[in-house]
């Protein structure tokens, strides 16, 4: 006799089995019509391999497993599938659920069944498989997927096997009438069993009220390692965790599973369902029911196919309505009620009860809790049932998990002993249905929680790639208009002209600067324009290019034609003319002007077009080597044919000059080397890329140092050139002594012309920095733009000085040569009138430049007042360019006059006009002031901090102007006064 | 040096003191480093109350800045879909007291969920954009649908709707989440008891 335990508590009710083990177990009738519920189990429902009209076979699958605990559904009954959806479940809910329903053909046609051959010496996956796919389920109540609880072995070491056959609860004797009917069964589906857990002992628990089952079985196990188990009678001993603390003494811990303490448990109707399974390969199609209660006349158990309608089970049974109190599926403990009669007979499904009122009456109303306590004597999981309900009564259901609300069995035994019929079960069940809705809420409000996490973290990164998108755009916009506007803003060498005095080149100058203002500003269209326009805008750049070519070479072919006269002069020993040198010079002056323009250009084209431009300075460096050749072959005869002393200084002059040029050369080329690294700079800072950005800077810094280099030697070669020039004696060599002033004013002009660049260069940065939003760029930018204005006002006022001083020697010299103040004075208007075309080439200048501003802001007025300005600001250019012309014819004429010895007159003429032109002069200058301040005070309106500095600039310029006209015009009357 | 301090003990004292002062100190000043807690600890707390539901009917936009703005003193009555159980929840954890929902009544504690009309839905994408749990799917000009199982019930996509083909359902009771009711309590009979009672066994007669 093995030792027994005993669990805690437990009740005794009436068993009430005796009614239906008098008759044996028979089959039921073939139902007409099956309902299979998808979900007759624990975990996922099954997933419909059928379609509605499809003629199925006893035994075959219609639904298949979905998930790992899930299990099969077979078809019950051959026949038409009529169904797939809603219908009403046995649930204690009494809702709906899906189902397949299938209407009998009647013939109960099977479907080819599969067993296993040799089970003793098959594999376990192929048994485990055999049962998962007749879609065993526990058969005991709970449904849990057979298959799944027999792999516990792959994670638990199972010492016991135990098969539940205690069946405790009252009324139920299916198990009982199973055990006699299929001992055989039994012992083989629990030997199946052992292969499968490999247990050391493998025990059936069996209550002592079955006496019959006891001996059917222990003939059965007999010859096998098997033992049949005598426990005593006591609900709710069938419980699995009592039933292991009866046979092992051992207790699953709270929130456990059995295999846990190394014990798997098993029903008897699923040992058997197993069996078959294995050896037959039938599937799970029925299953055996009690059909018990007083209002059923035949009360006994039946083997029925599953699906089958309690209605006809009913039927079947002589169930009399109107006796019964109610139709429970289950038992009387842990039954429910059912809510109609077209419920079908499911796995689980091991008693339908009818209770008459005698058996069943009215449940009692629930008094108050008089804290007896015999809950807690009755409650088998040693539980405090009257705390517990308690909590679930005040819904403190953290309190009640805390009692270890979970590990209560819902076994009834506390209802059944309650005096003040508490229906305390249902309590409970009300506190687990709430902690779970809680935890499911909690567990959802954390998916939703992480989605939203997620969403906002898209959406943030979105915006970021938004932003870095229209960055990346903008940068690439920011690239593209520099270019163009250094293109458009190409500063016109045209003032570099100013050093010549031939009339006709002249002319051919003003032609040309026309010109190529014209050639600006279509150029500047074009940067501006859409591409819709552009190609016309080409068209009209094309024309205004070749317009310039044209004039060009006018100019070109007028000078080209000019050497050889010049050479003819040149060889006449005494004619050593003055003119063809100074030709010869100017050409070369004009085509250095082209190459540094060229060069210019080259510096800040893009890459694109570099290459047309380097061809265009080859070009224009050849000119000027050519004009050189040219001066050189010129002055050569001179110099020889001429006074020796004067031969020495013009070559030195040469060789002086041109290594001036190349040092000049090698200085533009260095600044564009810092340029080009400058861009290559902000480009890296653009990219963020800090190793670049540090390996720009470095390159900045070698340029410099470059730059630095080339521009002391430039400087160096200029003082040399300056005293070279100084020693050579002035007496000797005029024209020489002209050049050498030219040259001072031609450089003090390009300083001008650098500082003016560097001006606008800062503005532009200080704007760069400005759109940045970048304080201390700003800082450092408009710092950076007043030492540049300052070096151009120096630079202003040094090119004054220097004009002054090269008019006064010249007028000197003249005077000194001639006796006549009239060339001198003719020279000083034309000069003036010279600066006052410039002049208003500049305000041209400024004016379409402030058109393009206003283009850009594209504010139609604007635009409109500014195109305004701009023509009258052509217009004043036009009538200074005829002023010019016309003086300088009259300068050609004058020398005639000299000739005339009647000079006195022509002298006072000239010294009249020279007034007038100086307060035309003055006046014209008044006006640019005004009309400048005008912009200014637009441009302050307006609010725009750019265009306010851009025009203080020109109002500061304007006034110097306006300064230096009426000291020349207090002059001109002083010495008329004199 | 003992012999000075034995000879001073108030100085011995003062120096012993200040010794463990600094001590504390320095230990106290490196815990304040090398345990720094970032971030407020309850608005974790708070959040991990709240439903997630990131509806936006406290008037902040979403449940982490409603729990930051609690944190900061804001009323703990604003969150019609966590309902009575999360107030309290919340009036536990700030020691505070029980205030009544800021919500109409009839809709606390119902559980909704968007059902979009699909033969309606124009498929124009507000709503999409607009749920803060991306349970709506669908795309341009095609029909949307929402993800049931994923929807808050927030009600915010209902608004942006420009053919109003957005229902709030309460959300079915089907067998999976059917739950059993709280018993009436005392003096009330509990009409589905099928529990035998010890009283109530096949002797005693019943009435009908």
């Amino acid at each position: 006799m093995r030792t027994l335990w005993d669990f805690h508590g437990g009740i005794h009710p009436d068993e009430n089995k005796q009614q239906s083990v008098q008759q044996p177990l028979v089959q039921a009738p073939l139902p007409s019509k099956v309902i299979l519920p998808l979900q007759q189990h624990i975990g996922a429902p099954a997933e419909p391999l059928v379609t509605v009209g499809d003629q199925v076979k006893t035994g075959q699958l219609i639904a298949k497993a979905d998930g790992f605990i899930s299990a099969n559904i077979h078809a019950s009954i051959s026949g038409t599938v009529t169904a797939i959806g809603e219908h009403p479940i046995p649930h204690a809910s009494g809702m709906n659920d899906l189902c397949i329903t299938i209407e009998s053909d009647g013939k109960d046609e099977w479907a080819m069944l599969e067993p296993v051959s040799d089970w003793q010496n098959a594999e376990v996956d192929t048994l485990l498989n055999a049962i998962s796919k007749a879609g065993i389920v526990g058969m005991g109540g709970a449904g849990f997927p057979t298959a799944v609880k027999a792999r516990t072995r792959e994670r638990h070491a199972i010492d016991t096997l135990v098969i539940n056959a205690a069946e405790c609860e009252p009324y139920i004797t299916a198990d009982d009438m199973a055990m006699r009917t299929y001992p055989q069964q039994l012992v083989l589906g629990a030997q199946i069993l052992c292969k499968l857990v490999d247990p050391s002992s493998c025990l059936i628990g069996i209550e002592d009220n079955k006496p019959e089952a006891i001996k059917v079985l222990q003939e059965a196990t007999k010859g096998t390692h098997i033992d049949v188990v005598v426990i005593p009678t006591k609900y709710p001993s069938g419980g699995e965790k009592q039933l292991i603390k009866i046979l092992t003494g051992r207790e699953v811990p709270s929130g456990g599973l059995p295999a846990d303490i190394g014990v798997v448990c098993q029903n008897v109707g699923t040992a058997i369902a197993i069996a078959k399974a294995v050896t037959l390969g039938e599937p799970l199609v029925s299953r055996i029911t009690t059909l018990t209660g007083n209002a059923m006349t035949r009360r006994q158990n039946v083997e029925v196919r599953l699906g089958t309608p309690i209605r006809e089970l009913l039927d079947y049974a002589g169930f009399n309505a109107s006796l019964a109190s109610r139709l429970i599926m289950g038992g009387p403990m842990m039954g429910f009620t059912l809510t109609g009669d077209q419920l079908p007979v499911v796995k689980t499904t091991n008693c339908l009860l009818a209770p008459t009122h005698q058996e069943f009456p009215d449940p009692e109303p629930e008094n108050p809790c008089i804290r007896c306590g015999m809950c807690e004597q009755a409650c088998p999981a040693e539980l405090l049932p009257q705390q517990l309900h308690w909590f679930a009564k005040a819904e403190e259901f953290e309190k009640a998990q805390l009692f270890n609300l979970f590990d209560c069995i819902e076994c009834g035994a506390c209802a059944y002993v309650c005096p003040s019929s508490i229906p305390l079960v249902q309590y409970y069940r009300f506190a687990k249905t709430e902690i779970r809705k809680e935890q499911e809420e909690a567990k959802k409000a954390e998916r939703a929680k992480i989605r939203f996490e997620q969403r906002q973290a898209r959406l943030e990164r979105e915006e970021a790639e938004k932003i870095a998108a229209r960055n990346a755009r903008m940068a690439a916009a920011a690239a593209k208009s520099p270019a163009s506007s250094t293109t458009a803003a190409t500063p016109s060498p045209a003032p570099a002209a100013n050093g010549l005095d031939e009339a006709a080149a002249k002319k051919l100058k003003i032609q040309r600067a026309a010109a190529s203002v014209a050639l600006k500003k279509a150029e500047k269209a074009l940067a501006e324009a859409t591409d819709d326009n552009r190609s016309k805008l080409e068209a009209d750049l094309k024309a205004a290019q070749d317009k310039v070519a044209s004039i060009d070479a006018q100019l070109g072919g007028g000078s080209p034609a000019s050497p050889a006269p010049a050479a003819a002069q040149a060889t006449n020993p005494n004619g050593l003319d003055e003119a063809a040198l100074k030709k010869l010079k100017i050409q070369r002056a004009a085509a250095s002007v082209a190459l540094k323009k060229a060069e210019k250009a080259l510096e800040e084209a893009s890459d694109e077009d570099k290459s047309k431009l380097e061809a265009d300075l080859k070009v224009a460096q050849d000119k000027v080597a050519d004009i050189e050749k040219q001066l050189g072959i010129a002055s050569a005869p001179s110099a020889t044919t001429a006074a020796p002393p004067q031969a020495a200084p013009a070559a030195a002059n040469e060789a002086q000059e041109k290594a001036l040029k190349q040092a000049k050369i090698a200085v533009a080329a260095s600044k564009a080397a810092i340029k080009k690294a400058e861009k290559a700079l902000v480009h890296a800072q653009r990219d963020n890329d800090p190793d670049e950005v540090a390996a720009k800077e470095a390159a900045i810094v070698t340029a410099k140092a470059n730059a630095v280099k080339a521009e002391e030697k430039l400087k160096a070669l200029e003082e040399s050139a300056k005293s070279a020039s100084a020693a050579s004696p002035t007496q000797a060599a005029p024209a020489a002594d002209s050049a050498d002033q030219e040259k001072a004013l031609k450089q003090a002009k390009i300083a001008a012309a650098a500082s003016k660049a560097a001006i606008k260069k800062a503005e532009k940065e200080l704007t760069a920095a400005q759109d940045s939003g970048d304080a201390g760029q700003i800082a450092a930018c408009e710092a950076k733009l007043t030492t540049a204005k300052e070096k151009a006002q120096q630079a202003a006022d040094n090119l004054t000085a220097l004009q002054n001083a090269a008019s006064q020697p010249k007028a000197e010299a003249t005077a000194a040569s001639s006796g006549d103040d009239a060339v001198a004075d003719q020279e000083k208007a034309l000069k003036q009138a010279k600066i006052a075309a410039a002049a208003s080439k500049a305000a041209i200048k400024k004016a379409e430049k402030e058109l393009t501003a206003a283009q850009d802001s594209g504010d139609a007025e604007q635009i409109a007042a500014c195109e305004a300005k701009l023509s009258t600001v052509k217009e004043k250019a036009q009538q200074a360019a005829d002023k010019l012309a016309a003086l300088q014819n009259s300068s050609a004429e004058a020398p005639k006059a000299e000739s005339q010895p009647a000079a006195a007159d022509n002298a006072a003429e000239a010294q009249e006009k020279a007034l007038k032109q100086a307060k035309i002069i003055a006046a014209a200058t008044k006006t640019a002031l005004k009309k400048a301040e005008k912009a200014l005070a637009e441009a302050e309106a307006s609010g725009d901090a750019q265009a306010i500095s851009d025009q203080q600039v020109v109002v500061e310029r304007c006034k110097n102007k306006f300064a230096d006209a009426e000291q020349k015009l207090a002059q001109l009357t002083g010495t008329e006064v004199c | 040096m003992t012999e000075f301090l034995s000879q001073h003990p108030v100085l011995a004292a003062v120096i012993g003191l200040l010794t463990l002062a600094a001590l504390f100190g320095a230990m106290l000043g490196y815990a304040s480093i090398r345990f720094k807690v970032e971030g407020n600890p309850i608005v974790d707390q708070i959040d991990g109350l709240l439903p997630q539901t990131q509806c936006g009917q406290c008037g902040h936009p979403g449940c982490r800045p409603y729990a930051e703005a609690i944190a900061n003193g804001d009323d703990i009555n604003k969150c019609p879909p966590g309902g009575e159980s999360t107030m309290e929840a919340l009036a536990d954890l700030m020691g505070r007291d029980p205030m009544p929902l800021d919500a109409d009544p009839d809709t606390i504690g119902v559980k909704k969920v968007a059902y979009i009309r699909e033969d309606e839905c124009i498929g124009c994408t507000k709503c999409i954009m607009a749920c803060p749990v991306d349970a709506i799917v669908g795309a341009t000009k095609l029909m949307h649908t929402v993800i049931e199982t994923e929807c808050t019930g927030c009600d915010l996509c209902v608004e942006p709707c420009p053919v109003d083909c957005i229902d709030m359902l309460p959300v079915e009771t089907t067998v999976k989440n059917w739950g059993w009711n709280r018993p009436e309590g005392p003096n009330a009979r509990f009409e589905n008891q099928v529990f035998a009672t010890s009283s109530g066994t096949s002797v005693s007669g019943g009435a009908v």
